[in-house]
């Protein structure tokens, strides 16, 4: 672990995702412009001049907008990786552990869900639900169930045979506290790994799903619906799409980073140093 | 082998009714109405209940719900997935011809990233311990971190915009213009090519170097084989199992993905028609879309299984 905190490709991601962090949560307070600023006296704005990366076609700051935008980001990320890990870790320690049918319906019901294109998935049930922000934390939760199951399932069935669990099952302890006290937090390694790698993923797909229209409705400054909505103006003013572009690639390769280290640490068994 | 044929393509026969039906029961029972929807609601205007009868006359959502899953059943087994509804065309007819056109940049950009993935991944394998292994590592971390529609904005400003090499989108058919078709295809074909290229070069580069540490290789290389042949004859061949999977996995991916390399470069294949379908309402193209890009996806996951248990035969009992 002291390894690979001292990578430098670590350290630069980590401190990244504290600053995306901050702006997720204190971003209206420290963007230099009110979101809603439509300015047309100031459209398309070059960097520079007030206008740290320049202006879009409304006149908004992009910065701003940038800024504004790691909120909503974050928000679904981490909301559709938590729903996805909560449920998807409990399906799989009860299947893992009780085995049998449970195991056999539980796990065939995961499978199941990976038999749709994950995107085209997300796409057809937001075109029916309508492109709203509940409704995109959930789809996107939903999709990521599988994986976390899986790797919940699999360590649960080696968790099972280990003798603590056997003592703990002799002296009469119940499922639930063993499931809970024995068996879980040997899925937390894992998991965290999973964790870290699923929210760059998540990311990637909300980004997909925003720039195709998808995602919450304007005016919310989502990173993908600007660069969809910019993409026109984008032959003589670059930097409308260049920093949204910039910001979602690097939130996400962030979250890779993390996600590579902790498995390299956490992960004997795929170390390969 | 027979067995495990067996009871993989009654898996995948299970697995298309599930899609067939889920697709079905989505287009039916989410909140809001189909016909309302169509013929879509304003302040100025508002659909009279005769209107929208008639449009669920048409699309056969005034009968009973299980009378629709039977005729929506016998209609899949014998090829007919109903009417455009604005067009009016056949949806198989339309689904064919823009399959075709979205296989014209799979195909390219899978091979591209399967063959170009392994050689990489060999290449950084045996550079191991020089600065050129984490270098394309850290380019194979940001291969797969940069959304697909990123890397195609990115492409159009310096090969289109800047240099001027290439037509920033469009489509023209092959028989009727190949030079011209070809370069229509050189960058949706690249940037579908990417992602799938970084993962599959990752998973090479893992599995040869976790090979080269076995006893075998040590053997051969004893035997005074060249690393070439160590390599590529020895080490490729076992580590082939994981590199096969992950291209597996590639491939359904690259339907994703070529739904927004399509809406990018403005290329006419099923990606798009899914798109153009949403915005217009026209549910029974939606519907076929979604239901031939799952079925092909279940399609591959069983040809990637069964490669798969054709090389590692240890998997063919499970």
């Amino acid at each position: 672990m002291r390894r690979v905190v001292s990578d430098p490709r670590f350290i630069v991601s980590g401190l990244f995702l504290l600053v995306l962090f901050f702006l997720a949560v204190f971003g209206p307070m420290v963007a230099p412009y009110p979101d809603d600023r439509v300015n047309a006296e100031q459209q398309l704005k070059p960097p520079g001049g007030g206008y740290l990366l320049g202006t879009d076609e409304f006149g908004r700051d992009i910065l701003t907008r940038i800024i504004l935008g790691a909120r909503l980001t974050m928000l679904v990320s981490f909301g559709s990786v938590a729903i996805a890990a909560i449920s998807g870790t409990a399906i799989g320690l009860v299947a893992g552990y009780f085995g049998g049918r449970v195991e056999n319906l539980l796990m065939r019901a995961v499978d199941a869900m990976l038999s749709f294109p994950p995107f085209v998935l997300a796409i057809f049930v937001l075109t029916f639900m309508g492109p709203k922000l509940e409704n995109l934390i959930l789809t996107i939760g939903i999709l990521f169930i599988p994986r976390y199951a899986r790797v919940a399932h699999v360590v649960t069935l080696a968790a099972k045979e280990k003798d603590y669990v056997e003592a703990a099952r002799s002296i009469g302890a119940r499922a639930w506290r063993i499931i809970g006290l024995a068996i879980l937090p040997n899925v937390f390694a894992p998991l965290i790994v999973q964790i870290s790698l699923g929210v760059g993923s998540a990311i990637l797909i909300e980004s997909g799903l925003s720039f195709l229209g998808l995602g919450p409705p304007p005016p919310a400054a989502s990173w993908g619906r600007s660069i969809q909505q910019s993409a026109r103006f984008m032959q003589l003013n670059p930097h409308v799409v260049i920093w949204p572009s910039l910001a979602i690639s690097a939130a996400v390769l962030a979250f890779n980073i993390i996600g590579d280290s902790l498995r390299d640490s956490l992960d004997p068994r795929l170390r390969i140093m | 082998m027979g067995a495990f044929l067996v009871r993989r393509l009654l898996i995948t026969l299970v697995l298309i009714w599930f899609v067939t039906t889920v697709v079905f029961m989505f287009v039916r029972l989410l909140p809001g109405d189909p016909a309302s929807a169509i013929l879509g609601t304003s302040e100025s205007f508002q659909p009279t209940e005769a209107q929208l009868n008639t449009v669920r006359q048409r699309l056969g959502l005034d009968r009973p719900l299980h009378e629709q899953y039977v005729s929506y059943l016998t209609g899949l087994v014998r090829g007919d997935l109903g009417e455009s509804l604005t067009s009016g065309r056949p949806v198989g007819l339309d689904l064919r011809l823009r399959l075709g056109r979205t296989l014209q940049l799979m195909v390219p950009a899978l091979l591209l990233s399967s063959l170009l993935g392994i050689a990489i991944g060999v290449l950084a394998a045996r550079a191991r311990g020089r600065l050129l292994d984490p270098v394309l590592s850290v380019i194979g971390l940001v291969g797969f971190s940069v959304p697909v529609f990123v890397v195609g904005n990115v492409m159009v400003l310096i090969m289109a915009i800047e240099l001027e090499w290439l037509p920033s989108s469009g489509y023209t058919d092959f028989t009727q213009d190949p030079m011209r078709s070809l370069r229509y295809m050189v960058m949706p074909t690249i940037a579908l090519a990417l992602a799938p290229l970084a993962v599959t070069m990752r998973m090479t580069r893992t599995t040869v170097v976790e090979e080269l540490g076995l006893d075998y290789v040590r053997t051969a290389r004893a035997k005074g084989l060249r690393e070439r042949i160590v390599v590529n004859r020895h080490v490729l061949k076992n580590a082939m199992l994981p590199i096969l999977a992950v291209i597996g996995l590639q491939v359904g991916a690259a339907f994703s993905g070529s739904v927004i390399v399509e809406y990018v470069f403005n290329w006419p294949g099923i990606g798009r028609l899914l798109l153009q379908a949403i915005d217009s309402r026209d549910y029974p193209v939606i519907q076929g879309t979604v239901l031939l890009l799952s079925t092909l996806f279940v399609l591959v996951n069983l040809v990637t299984d069964i490669s798969y248990a054709y090389v590692n035969p240890r998997l063919r009992r499970s």
